[in-house]
């Protein structure tokens, strides 16, 4: 019976391994293939460490060495693709036991689950639409960002629509009746006369040129691409403090530590030079000073520039940041503070900073701008 | 010439299977087909002295993503000489899961080496300042940007990692 009883194991494994449902390998103690069974079986090497000659079987030298002393434990591998340069090739298990009564190891090959079980149909189509939502939420980000900016666009040419039409008629004005006035003193032969307004309309053309390049600098903010580099801060305002031109004696001192930081320069560079410029040209003594420092702030570098000039009304300090503010000082009257301000400020916020000033003549003299730079800016160069 | 186990890993998606195919057959499928288990490759590094005396042949575990941070108490991973850990550039997610998958890699084989790969650069503009989450700016392990669509960078992932297991030994 027992005998019986082997011959029909025999039979049912060669049945099945005839159908390449599995393949038996026989390995000595040193793992050295010895003897194989079955077409699962074929590629297995003989003769050679199996470990070595059995791709998914390398590295396991120790865990299948160890089943010698763990003999009820068995090292398995589940669902391998041997080759998976051949897309339809067969997808196996792989088990190594070791026979401690016949002092050897059985490695067993075994068919495992065919793609077209239901189970693997299902979650790969989980996944694949895991992915796909993924995919989806990503692309409405995409959208929601292009959406932002064309909401920008369209606020950016209101304003210049707004600017072209408003604070430019005041100059074409002024060129119509000093070009009139011309007329007018070559009609009477006044050639010393007509020379002096002629010059009055060039002065005014020069004036409206000025006032369209600094309005087209201002809308080409967040229309270029900057790369991002790492600079030595205080470097920068240093050559910003030496490219100014100080009059009477106005002092640029740069004060206290400065980081190398990984960030656009030229924006940053227009923006420092902007308010260093404005705090020098404003200053209405000769022996002041204007002094630019940077700290950490959390995620932002603060950077200051405090003068000891004149200051700024409080009434003014939202007026200033806007293209052609007028800023009086109840005396005179004075042209357009022009656009520095407005591009300082256009350009901190589009690259996701922020920007106060902080100053009130009402209690002492003194303008602090402070503006706060982000440390990480994006890929575009916005934050 | 010597052997060793390369594990690749990431969440589902990245394109893992698309590196290594990209690097084994130089061919790469729009179609999305998951890995299940895992799929075996193996790619001989050429032998380029002084710097590699020898060929390297990798044996590429490209293991079903699936298994997150399970997989480093599945049998996959053992035997394990160093990884390739994948994250999609455009899919932020994606990135943030590759810092766990470090630390899970370093904790269950220490000393191992590891490369970060960014891939799908080909989806992304301005690759080099995409925003990275926090573990992987401040990595100290290699950084690699790739794209399994045009090959950026692929061999050099594999070729470097090969080469950093070699000279420690692993």
């Amino acid at each position: 019976m027992a005998d019986a009883r082997a011959e029909d194991v025999l039979a049912a494994a060669k049945f099945l391994a005839d159908r390449e449902l599995f393949g038996v390998v026989w390995l000595d103690a040193r793992m050295m293939a010895t003897e194989r069974f079955g077409r699962l079986a074929d590629d297995v090497p003989m003769g050679v460490p199996v470990t070595a000659g059995v791709l998914p079987l390398m590295g396991f030298e120790d865990q299948i060495l160890a089943l010698q002393q763990r003999t009820s434990e068995s090292l398995v591998i589940p669902n391998v693709l041997m080759d998976a340069t051949q897309r339809d090739g067969q997808r196996l298990n792989i088990a190594v036991y070791w026979m401690a009564d016949q002092g050897r190891y059985l490695t067993m090959f075994s068919s495992a689950v065919s793609g077209a079980d239901l189970e693997v149909v299902l979650a790969a189509q989980v996944r694949a639409r895991a992915i796909a939502e993924a995919e989806v939420a990503a692309k409405s980000r995409i959208i929601a960002q292009a959406n932002e900016e064309l909401t920008r666009a369209n606020q950016d040419l209101q304003e210049f629509a707004f600017v072209i039409s408003h604070d430019l008629r005041a100059p074409l004005r002024a060129l119509r009746y000093f070009a009139s006035d011309a007329a007018e003193a070559v009609a009477q032969e006044n050639a010393a006369q007509a020379a002096r307004h002629l010059e009055r309309v060039r002065d005014q053309a020069r004036r409206m040129a000025a006032m369209l390049t600094g309005l087209l600098e201002y809308s080409s903010v967040g229309r270029r691409t900057d790369a991002l580099e790492t600079i030595d801060l205080k470097a920068l305002v240093a050559e910003i403090a030496e490219s100014i031109e100080q009059p009477g004696g106005v002092r640029i001192e740069i004060e206290g530590d400065w980081p190398m930081i990984r960030t656009v320069a030229q924006p940053l560079d227009i923006i420092l030079r902007n308010l260093i410029d404005n705090a020098v040209k404003h200053h209405d003594r000769c022996d002041g000073t204007v002094a630019v420092s940077c700290s950490e702030d959390g995620e932002f570098w603060g950077i200051v520039i405090a003068d000891d000039g004149p200051g700024i009304g409080v009434d003014w300090h939202r007026a200033i940041f806007e293209p052609f503010s007028r800023v009086t000082d109840g005396d005179t009257d004075g042209e357009g503070a022009g656009i520095g301000l407005a591009l300082v400020k256009k350009t901190v916020q589009w690259f996701g900073g922020n920007i106060e000033v902080i100053s009130d003549p009402s209690r002492g003299r003194g303008t602090t701008f402070r503006v706060g730079w982000p440390k990480v800016l994006r890929h575009d160069g916005r934050r | 010439m010597i052997a060793r186990k390369m594990l690749i890993l990431g969440e589902i998606g990245v394109g893992k299977t698309s590196l290594v195919r990209r690097l084994v057959l130089d061919e790469m499928t729009a179609e999305y087909i998951p890995t299940m288990g895992v799929d075996i490759y193996r790619y001989a590094v050429a032998a380029a002295p002084p710097q590699r005396p020898q060929q390297i042949d990798l044996v590429i575990w490209d293991i079903d993503g699936n298994y997150g941070q399970s997989i480093f108490r599945h049998v996959y991973s053992q035997g394990a000489s160093g990884a390739l850990i994948v994250g999609d550039l455009s899919r932020r997610p994606t990135l943030d899961l590759m810092v766990g998958l470090a630390h899970g890699f370093q904790d269950a084989m220490p000393g191992r080496h590891f490369t970060f790969v960014l891939n799908k650069t080909d989806l992304i503009s301005g690759s080099e300042t995409a925003e990275l989450p926090d573990g992987l700016r401040t990595a100290r392990q290699s950084v690699l940007w790739t794209s399994a669509k045009s090959g950026e960078n692929v061999r050099q992932a594999f070729e470097s990692t090969a080469d950093a297991i070699v000279r420690r030994e692993l």
